[in-house]
């Protein structure tokens, strides 16, 4: 039975029942669509099936962002922005169409559907196959993030007080020539209609402050730069409250001060033990995009590629050690790819990419679902606006901690010769995703099971495939931790995505440690 | 999209908003865009869009301060 959105949430004893009975709706905050927009979506949606579609969804958005950023004792620059607008994606002869207008009225909504509707049909002809959506059950839905503090309710003089006491913080370490704090959030709210019979309404808000500290040696004419790693979370202020963010400034700052003074890392192969902080992007980059479907088969191309991961090698390639299970995951908490439904209606879900070593499986939309003879879609369709095609993008992908509690220090006191990092730094990786090279914030040398002494311009390069397989040694569950980005690019148009990453700390065998600084005679 | 003289009245608008705070000075952007897209992989159409898009951004500056706000 179909509901219309209204009278599921305001009618009937029935729909009372179901809302008690949900518990997704049972932590909803109260979002309420407007009648003027159910009327919209479903003159839309009427509009595209009669113009011709086989299939048509609606997405109304509106993207808030807020950002405060500042330079030891000032604040350099605040700015706020909103996004609002309607998308309409339609199917018609086998082909996709879209058009998308920010005048949020049924009748420019309306138009967009016709417009959508001539696209699709323009492209029909040239199709060398259909696109075909893999089933999904009508979702009727309310979704947000859980949250305490709205960060947008927070006053801007809160936010940059908070950003310039850490700035204070840090420059009152001795060689700290440079502090810089910055804030974001972003809240993203939807409403998902199609004529699947989508209607689901959803608001994600995420958070990131940060900052960095730079220590200068006037003599030399060398600097160094110390990151804090805090990560954006999907969450309300109260998580930039209770994180230690002026409390470690400090330190943060004495190691920007320590890194500067110590000596440059001896190149050559070394054992490696890699913080969560640093981990994550590793993860990302080499995990997390080689299993995009679209990426796999060819569609895909843009920023570092394709991927060795095609399909023929789905359930045969051994991408690491069988201490290793990676698992992408919609419903990770806190995670920034978190949501209730994607931008197909699918609902999220958690499952194995990488299975004790072995790739086994994709992220996948609705169209992707059949390339693979798989009967539904993994639901990772999503747009960042309500101007962009909705399209394959990455969930949270973590990899699992060990079943043993250990901890970084316990992998530290194993390692007889090596070299530990934490944060992250830059990056490079090839166009199959094979062949990279990762930097960090802080980097320790490790003697006989101890960290001795800091180490600058250290970077580690790998083939994918023979790093995570050098993997000996993971920590446990307490030791996993979420790191994650805002601002994941992907397609072209280009689009942002935000994706968490967790994982324990891990330890490398053997690995080719990179002196950065080494100059060609 | 908006007509020039659309576009006109409402940055006047802004701007007579802005002076009657004492001593702000700002500086107002109307931005509106079509945008067609087809994108090709593997020899297929993949996707194929037009979007349209508006903007209004404010940009306010008391003395050495200043603070930036958009929407649509």
């Amino acid at each position: 039975m179909k509901l219309s959105r209204r009278s599921f949430l305001t009618g009937s004893s029935a729909g009372a029942l179901a809302l008690l009975s949900r518990p997704r709706l049972g932590v909803a905050r109260g979002l309420l669509i407007e009648p003027r927009l159910d009327d919209l979506v479903k003159r839309a949606l009427a509009a595209a099936t009669k113009a011709g579609a086989s299939y048509a969804d609606v997405r109304v958005v509106r993207i808030r962002r807020e950002n405060v950023a500042t330079r030891e004792d000032r604040v350099e620059r605040v700015s706020s922005s909103e996004d609002y607008g309607v998308g309409v994606r339609v199917i018609a002869g086998g082909a996709w169409g879209f058009s998308a207008t920010p005048s949020v009225t049924a009748a420019d909504a309306e138009r967009a559907a016709r417009n959508a509707v001539a696209i699709a049909a323009a492209n029909a002809p040239f199709m060398k196959r259909p696109v075909v959506l893999a089933p999904v059950p009508a979702n009727v839905d309310v979704w947000q993030t859980a949250l305490v503090k709205d960060p947008f309710k927070i006053p801007l003089e809160d936010k940059a007080e908070l950003l310039l006491a850490i700035n204070r913080e840090a420059m009152k370490v001795p060689g700290v020539k440079f502090a810089t704090a910055s804030y974001a959030a972003n809240a993203e709210w939807k409403l998902l209609a199609s004529t699947d019979g989508a209607y689901i309404e959803q608001e994600i808000v995420r958070i990131g402050p940060g900052y960095a500290v730079t220590a200068v040696d006037d003599k030399r004419g060398e600097f160094e730069s110390r990151a804090h790693q805090l990560p954006p979370r999907q969450a309300g202020w109260e998580y930039v409250e209770a994180a230690p963010l002026v409390a470690d400034a400090r330190r943060i700052g004495e190691e920007a001060v320590e890194k500067l003074k110590a000596p440059s890392v001896g190149p050559g192969k070394k054992d490696l033990i890699l913080d969560p902080s640093n981990l994550w992007l590793t993860i990302h980059e080499s995990i997390g995009h080689p299993t995009e479907l679209d990426r796999a088969m060819g569609y895909e191309a843009n920023f570092a590629g394709t991927s060795f991961a095609t399909p023929d090698k789905r359930g045969k390639l051994k991408v690491g050690a069988p201490i290793l299970t990676f698992f992408a995951d919609k419903t990770t908490p806190g995670g920034l790819a978190t949501c209730g439904y994607d931008d197909d209606g699918v609902a999220t879900q958690k499952w194995n990419l990488i299975e004790n070593g072995v790739f086994v499986d994709y992220q996948t939309t609705r169209e992707q679902a059949g390339w693979i003879g798989a009967q539904a879609s993994r639901g990772t369709c999503y747009a960042d606006s309500y101007g962009s095609f909705p399209f394959q993008r990455m969930p949270n992908v973590s990899l699992a901690p060990g079943a043993k509690e250990r901890s970084i220090d316990d992998l530290i006191a194993a390692t007889d010769d090596g070299v530990v990092i934490v944060g992250n730094g830059s990056w490079s990786i090839d166009h199959q995703r094979l062949n990279f090279q990762f930097g960090g914030q802080a980097f320790w040398e490790v003697k006989r099971g101890k960290k001795t002494r800091m180490l600058r311009d250290v970077a580690y390069q790998a083939n994918t495939l023979e790093f995570w397989s050098s993997c000996d040694a993971i920590g446990g569950p307490r030791s996993w931790w979420l790191g994650g980005s805002l601002s994941d690019g992907k397609g072209e148009p280009q689009q942002i995505n935000a994706v968490s990453h967790g994982c324990p700390p891990a330890r490398f065998k053997q690995v080719n440690i990179l002196n950065t600084n080494r100059r060609i005679a | 999209m908006l007509t020039q003289p659309e576009a006109k009245r409402l940055v006047d608008r802004i701007l007579l908003l802005v002076h009657a705070t004492k001593g702000a000075d700002a500086i107002v952007a109307v931005r509106g865009a079509r945008d067609g897209n087809t994108r090709f992989a593997v020899n297929e159409i993949t996707s194929s869009a037009d979007v349209e898009r508006l903007s209004i951004s404010l940009t306010v500056q008391f003395g050495q301060r200043s603070a930036s706000a958009t929407t649509n």
